[in-house]
């Protein structure tokens, strides 16, 4: 606890008081600044409470009443909780209060921490962040709680099951006497006067009888038709029953169960603590409820040390076990040495200075796991429990007698160190002596390393001069290489060059070898160009020829021009003096027409726009017209109107439709209508006088039509004016400019007149130089031909060009030719010379690298550190020389002493050891109890917490029995095997008294609470779910000889590792040494086939359940009194010791068939030579003997017949494993392999006949081999 | 004789399912061996402290790693010793290792003041049937017939020279209280000066040979007169010796 606390940090913070809590703290003290001063930091235990309703975060901080001494001596040890809202800058505290001192501070949900309250007013102290953060990550613990809660329920049924009666009240009973058996190991009360129910109940109760202080025993079995009740004895009530100081006075005895109550009550607790979080390991909850286990994984396993000798998979499991964080689970089918692997578990723990807890269901199993620690100073055992029910090989480990253990071992310790005084001295020098020698010799080793590490030095230095040469030599390697690469080039361009020159030089000499000689050349030529010359003047004739007739047309144009042209000007001039005397219009157009005359755009338009004023004209008749009709309509309106005397003085003034215009159409139509309407007769006043005004302003139009029209027609006149002196204009322009055409006309023929003459006389004179000209072909072909001379002739004057170039170039080429040659020669040589100097340089550097390699070998050496080391070990030998020779000096006080000590010790009675006893029960770190005693209120006090727990047997444990160690464990180890029997309820398992609960049982709720409680193994869930760093199974098994053990392994089939046997050679070290009818010498596995017939048939006890087997009892009678013979024969031959017992073991399903078997061997047999040991297979889990004799009892012809207990695959594991030498199966084959009601349960026997079979050991009752006569 | 013979035999009868097929009364031979040993008077004193204060006074060049294994002790005993030594002033630490105080010293001397006491001499019973000393008062002989001797009884034990451990002696001794404390101060045997075969006395014994006839088992019952007791061992040797010939002659 005290090194956790170091590892507490502590927060200033910021306390706001309110007045509620206030009063609270008042009680204790002044007020609360003082009462906060009382210390400079307080411990805490902060639990985070479920959220306000206000939303904020609540506390309760509980002050720590060990670590808080001034406080705690304020409140008389006495427990401060301080009720507390989170706030952004402190603790705002809502209440005080103090509670008992036992009140519980520290449980895995809540926060420790040191705070600094600073409560001055405005003291800026807040509420540093990391507090803030922790306080956010803490669970709240009533929810955690809560969800335990919720969890561990699914374990109440377990509980209910130990509950079934142990609700009761004390029952009494008045008995008439006492009577004790045999061995006085029972008692049986004969005439009780219990009521009808009390029968039932008492089974399993503790005994207590007026006037004895304690318990005699437990109710073992109760026959209601004789009212008598049968005791188990505790071992002081059976002493004194031998004194015969067994005589009750007042004859009434009262049962109670109190002993099973405090058990559940314990059982509870456990329950409560998880949920309280008062695990030593606050994962706890997560690993036993978590469908994956949530274990802190390690990765990095220790290398370890072991003391005992262990295979693989005991180191394994050790190594895993003592790495593991949270959980460790080891698998140990029957004989793997588990025991040894938690005796070595022990060890390593004790040496790192942990303690563990040992604990087991049983009492038995405990002790076993003690016995089996070496005896080693630095482990001290304490067993814990009633001294009554330890076992003989736990006792010694019990308080009151481990200072009498210690003392033995000391002694027996010290005594062999008495013995060796004699030659201690001797011993001691001689050590001395070789310290010296060995430090001497290191000495030397010393000098020769200094030595050594001077030429490392040079070495050194010589090497860093070797890196430097070969790097030199490396870079003019590399050099070379360029330069030679360079040279390469050079030499391969030479080369391409020359194959080049010499391709030429070919070219050109086959070139001037295919080619005529330059004379004949010329000559072609000259004959070429000479038919060219011809070719030219033949296309040059025809030509002019063409340019003669073209030349005749243009003359021949020109005169047809001249001619045009001249008409022309005429009739310009002819139309130029008729124009003054036009005066139509018409007349002028027609004329334009007439002498082709084009006007100028301007004038054009204005012809046009005359044009269109003159049609306008004409409408003017038509207006007029209109006028007319007009003016008389409006009349004779008028008239009309005047008949009427309708004044029009009030008409016409409207003007509504002055600006209206009207076509002359639209008018007439107007008028029209007028008309029609005059002439039907009826004549409308009103209407007429619109009419009228309608008609004048018709008039008014017309009347201004009218005077637009005269405007136009003096327009047009002048217009015209304007026309004809603008076309006189244009008409004397266009004469000067035909009369200038006509000059120019004149001139041209002139001109091509004169051109002609001279083509003609061209063309006269090629005539006459052309001779023949009729032969001459067309132009076309001309031009071909002359074409292909041409190129013919540039052939032949580029070959005569090339040929030339070419006399000229040869020589230059070969003379390149021979230069490069050279070139290339010497290029060569000076490639060769690099390459020989390339193959020194290498030679040189792997000359120098061998060097190198071997200073390096020198210098690899880590002399300094073997220096070193050995200096270290030469001081560590002189330290030990000294300490030898201090001894030595010492020795005669020493020798002294250890005698004093050994004489002092000897006589040492149990006060001496007082001390001893109170040191070492102190320092015990090894401690052993069962799984319930762990809970004991003396041992929780002393023994709060451990390193480390160690369960064994946990299979056989329910998990409210386990998580009472498991609770108290900062690391856990579950040891155990699911593949045999499971937790035991009585007689029978748990699983077969829960289905006869189930079978009773009317609630379906509880049906299905149990029925979850079957399907789930606590440890079988944990080791499947486990990952493989934090389990392991042990595989190798030393106890039963191979056959044996073969009948079991189908039952570890399904595990990682197949089960397999350790023992070097089965035959030797499994060797029974008996030799007789019955048992051969290699027979190790028998099974006595019963018959399946009614003379062996089993049978039922009148008043119970169980079975016996008369039958076989018959045949166990027979094989044991075989062995004994046999043992005594193998004395007799010196096989086995005269002063020895063979020990065997006669197991069976069924309890009544044992102790039947306990009756025939001790009344009716007398066995010289064999030593016993009997039980139920249940009984016998954990035990191991070299023969074993298994009684099966079941043999019936039912129909459905039931083998009941052989059903489970456990319970016939748990059989055929605890022989070591031979196992002899006792049973009918037929029954259990073909007659037993469940299939399973047939091939399960199957296997085993099969496995016996191969053994050659099925054998009849008489001692015959059956099936190997078959066979034959 | 008779009358404790037959109070037993009543006891026996109460279990209705026993029948008493045979009781028969013979005696075992038992010495009565005189030792004289020489007692000690001394303070009482935890042995290892005691021891520490001794090796402390005689070498204080020594630590408790050495001290630890040279006493073959656990380091941590020795250290809390030391640690308690140290607080009660009896221990001062030194250079190389520890001193004993003024204090110290006075309480060592008076530890390992011891006063012999004169010789004093004590019988105790030994019987060779069981090989072992028994714990009982010797009663004056009833004067009734010379009984016979025990069937299994070791053959020429009159005749056999005895000889003891003194260890075995002396554990047979303190069972008889012959050490005592008082306060401070405890007597505790010291020595054997020497032992005596002074006589031998026949211890009478009465056995029944039951039968269980429910349980059909044949078992034998000896009353030891000495210890008054059931004897234990003197009905095993019966029963593994003679049960099936009872069987033979009690039952067909």
């Amino acid at each position: 606890m005290e090194k956790e606390l170091t590892r507490i940090e502590t927060f200033r913070c910021n306390l706001i008081v309110t007045n509620n809590a206030r009063k609270g703290i008042l009680e204790w003290s002044t007020d609360e600044h003082a009462f906060f001063k009382l210390q400079e930091s307080f411990a805490i235990y902060m639990e985070k409470r479920p959220v306000n309703s206000h939303g904020n975060t609540s506390l309760s901080l509980y002050f720590d009443n060990e670590m808080n001494r001034n406080l705690s001596d304020k409140l008389n040890g006495k427990v401060a909780v301080m009720e507390c809202v989170l706030q952004n800058d402190g603790f705002l505290a809502t209440g005080f209060h103090v509670r008992g001192e036992k009140t519980r501070i520290r449980t895995n949900r809540r926060l420790p921490v040191n705070l600094k309250f600073v409560t001055a007013r405005n003291n800026g102290a807040g509420l540093p962040i990391q507090l803030h953060t922790k306080i956010r990550e803490l669970p709240i613990a009533e929810e955690r709680s809560e969800y335990v809660k919720k969890r561990i329920t699914s374990w109440e049924g377990y509980l209910k099951i130990q509950e079934r009666n142990a609700d009761i009240a004390d029952i009494s009973t008045a008995f008439s006497r006492i009577m004790l058996n045999e061995d006085f190991s029972r008692m049986t009360l004969i005439g009780t006067n219990l009521n009808g129910n009390e029968w039932n109940k008492i089974k399993g109760l503790s005994v207590a009888l007026k006037g004895f202080q304690y318990d005699i025993g437990d109710v073992l079995k109760v026959d209601r038709s004789k009212k008598t009740i049968e005791i188990d004895l505790k071992p002081k009530i059976r002493d004194m029953a031998r004194r015969n100081q067994l005589n009750p006075k007042t004859k009434e005895a009262v049962f109670s169960n109190f002993a099973t109550l405090s058990q559940i009550r314990r059982l509870r607790k456990g329950f409560e603590d998880l949920q309280n979080g008062l695990a030593a390991n606050a994962n706890l909850e997560k690993i036993l409820f978590e469908d994956r286990p949530a274990i802190r994984i390690t990765n990095n396993a220790e290398k370890l040390e072991f003391h005992n000798q262990l295979n693989e998979f005991q180191q394994e499991a050790v190594t895993g076990a003592v790495s593991a964080k949270d959980l460790f689970v080891i698998q140990g089918p029957p004989g793997t040495g588990k025991t040894t692997v938690i005796s070595e578990i022990c060890q390593q723990n004790a040496k790192a200075g942990l303690r563990t807890l040992v604990a087991s269901q049983s009492n038995l199993a405990v002790d076993n796991a003690l016995s089996r620690l070496l005896s080693n100073k630095d482990i001290r055992i304490l067993r814990f429990g009633r001294t009554e029910s330890i076992e003989e090989e736990g006792k010694k480990f019990i308080e009151e007698n481990v200072g009498q253990y210690w003392k033995d071992q000391t002694l027996s310790a010290l005594q062999r160190e008495l013995n060796s005084h004699p030659v201690r001295k001797e011993q001691l020098s001689s050590e001395i002596t070789t310290l010296e020698q060995q430090i001497d010799s290191l000495q030397t080793q010393l000098v020769l390393l200094k030595e050594k590490i001077t030429q490392k030095e040079t070495a050194k230095i010589e090497h860093a001069s070797i890196m430097e040469e070969i790097k030199r030599l490396k870079r003019s390697l590399i050099l070379l290489k360029k330069e030679q690469e360079e040279l390469e080039k050079t030499k391969t361009t030479l080369e391409k060059l020359l194959q080049g020159l010499h391709m030429e030089i070919t070219k050109m000499d086959e070139f001037i070898l295919a080619n005529p000689s330059g004379e004949q050349l010329k000559e072609k030529i000259k004959l070429l160009e000479a038919e060219i010359e011809i070719i030219k003047s033949q296309l040059y004739y025809l030509q002019t020829k063409q340019e003669v007739s073209d030349a005749e047309k243009i003359v021949n144009d020109t005169r047809q021009k001249f001619k045009m042209r001249q008409l022309k000007i005429e009739g310009l001039k002819q139309f130029l003096t008729e124009i003054p005397s036009m005066r139509k219009f018409e007349l002028l157009k027609s004329s334009i027409k007439h002498y082709e005359f084009t006007p100028l755009s301007m004038l054009e338009k204005q012809i046009e726009d005359l044009d269109k004023l003159i049609e306008k004209i004409q409408s003017f008749e038509d207006w007029e017209e209109l006028n007319k009709r007009l003016l008389s309509a409006i009349s004779y309106i008028e008239s009309i109107l005047k008949k009427n005397n309708i004044s029009l003085q009030n008409v016409g003034s409207s003007g509504v439709f002055f600006d209206s215009s009207y076509s002359v159409k639209e008018i007439h139509q107007f008028i029209d209508i007028m008309k029609r309407m005059l002439t039907s007769g009826e004549i409308d006043l009103e209407k007429l006088k619109v009419y009228w005004e309608g008609l004048n302003v018709r008039k008014k139009f017309v009347w201004k039509q009218g005077t637009i029209l005269n405007n136009a027609k003096s327009d047009s006149t002048k217009r015209f004016q304007t026309i004809k002196v603008e076309v006189e204009e244009q008409l004397k322009r266009a004469i000067i400019q035909a009369e200038r055409d006509i000059n120019e006309l004149k001139n041209n023929g002139t001109a091509n007149s004169e051109k002609l003459h001279v083509l003609m006389e061209k063309s006269n004179n090629i005539k006459i130089k052309l001779e023949d000209v009729e032969s001459v072909q067309s132009p076309q072909k001309l031009e071909e031909e002359l074409q292909q001379k041409e190129l013919l002739y540039n052939d032949l004057k580029n070959t005569e060009e090339t040929l030339k170039q070419y006399m000229n170039r040869l020589e230059l080429k070969k003379n390149e030719e021979r230069v490069s040659s050279k070139q290339l020669e010497s290029y060569k040589e000076t490639l060769s010379e690099k390459e020989i100097e390339g193959k020194r340089i290498n030679s040189e550097g792997l000359e120098q690298e061998r060097k190198l390699k071997a200073l390096d070998e020198l210098l690899s050496q880590n002399l300094e550190e073997e220096r070193e080391l050995v200096v270290v070990e030469i001081e560590k030998l002189s330290e030990k020389k000294l300490s030898l020779t201090r001894e030595k000096e010492r020795l005669p006080i020493t020798q002294e002493l250890q005698n004093e000590w050994f004489s002092l010790l000897s006589e040492a009675n149990d006060h001496d050891l007082d001390e001893i006893r109170k040191l070492y029960v102190r320092h015990a770190n090894v401690i052993g109890t069962t799984c319930v005693a762990s809970a004991r209120k003396e041992f929780m006090d002393n023994y709060p917490v451990f390193d480390v727990v160690i369960i064994d047997e946990v299979s056989k444990a329910t998990p409210p029995e386990l998580l009472l160690p498991m609770l108290k464990g900062k690391k856990i180890i579950l040891v155990g095997d699911h593949h045999q029997l499971p937790p035991l309820v009585g007689e029978d398992t748990l699983d077969e008294t829960l289905k006869a609960i189930l079978e009773e049982s009317d609630s379906f709720e509880e049906k299905d609470e149990l029925k979850k409680l079957l399907k789930e193994s606590l440890f079988e869930r944990l080791f499947k779910n486990l990952p493989k760093s934090n389990k392991t199974m042990l595989a190798i098994q030393y106890r039963m000889h191979e056959s044996i053990m073969e009948t079991i392994t189908p039952f570890y089939a399904e595990e990682n590792y197949r089960l397999q046997c350790g023992l070097v050679d089965s035959d030797t070290v499994r060797d029974h040494l008996l030799d007789s009818h019955y048992v051969k010498r290699n027979d190790h596995l028998i099974w006595m086939d019963i018959p399946n017939e009614r003379s062996y048939f089993e049978e039922k006890v009148k008043d119970g359940k169980s079975r016996f087997n008369q039958g076989e009892l018959n045949t166990i009678r027979d094989v044991l009194m075989d062995l004994d013979k046999a043992t005594e024969s193998a004395k007799r031959e010196g096989r086995i010791g005269l002063d020895e017992r063979k020990s065997i073991g006669v197991i069976s399903f069924y309890g009544e068939q044992v102790k039947r078997i306990d009756r025939l061997i001790q009344q009716e047999t007398s066995f010289k030579h064999l030593t016993f040991r009997t039980g139920t297979v249940d009984k016998f889990q954990g035990m191991e003997m070299d023969v074993i004799i298994l009684s099966m009892v079941r043999n019936n012809k039912d129909n459905n017949a039931d083998i009941g207990f052989a059903n489970d695959y456990r319970r016939l594991n748990v059989a055929l494993s605890r022989a070591r030498e031979l196992l002899v199966l006792v049973g009918s084959t037929e029954m259990f392999t073909q007659r037993a009601k469940r299939k399973d349960a047939r091939e399960m026997y199957s296997g085993l006949l099969e496995v016996v079979k191969n053994k050659d050991g099925l054998k009849d009752i008489k001692g015959n081999v059956i099936g190997v006569l078959e066979n034959a | 004789m008779r009358e404790l013979e037959n109070r037993l035999k009543r006891e026996l009868q109460q279990n209705l399912n026993v029948k008493i097929m045979h009781s028969s009364m013979w005696s075992i031979p038992v010495h009565s061996i005189e030792a004289e040993y020489i007692c000690v008077k001394r303070t009482k004193m935890d042995v290892l402290m005691k021891m520490m204060l001794i090796a402390f006074q005689k070498t204080t060049k020594i630590n408790a790693e050495e001290l630890s294994e040279l006493l073959l002790v656990e380091q941590l005993f020795i250290q809390d010793l030391i640690d308690l030594m140290q607080r009660t002033r009896l221990l001062e630490k030194i250079e190389d290792g520890y001193r004993l105080t003024d204090k110290g010293n006075q309480q060592l001397a008076n530890g390992i003041f011891e006063e012999e006491q004169e010789p004093e001499s004590n019988n105790i019973l030994y019987s060779p049937s069981h090989e072992a000393f028994l714990q009982g008062e010797l009663k004056e002989a009833t004067g009734e017939d010379e009984l016979e001797v025990y069937r299994y009884v070791k053959e020429g034990y009159l005749d056999e020279e005895l000889s003891f451990e003194d260890e075995t002696l002396i554990n047979a001794l303190r069972i008889n209280d012959a050490d005592s404390g008082e306060g401070d101060v405890q007597t505790v045997i010291s020595e054997i000066v020497s032992s005596t075969d002074l006589y031998i006395d026949d211890i009478p014994c009465i056995e029944f040979i039951l039968h269980d006839k429910k349980q059909d088992i044949l078992y034998a019952r000896v009353w030891n007169t000495l210890i008054e007791r059931w004897d234990e061992k003197l009905e095993n040797q019966l029963n593994e010796k003679e049960r099936l010939d009872w069987r033979k002659t009690y039952l067909v």
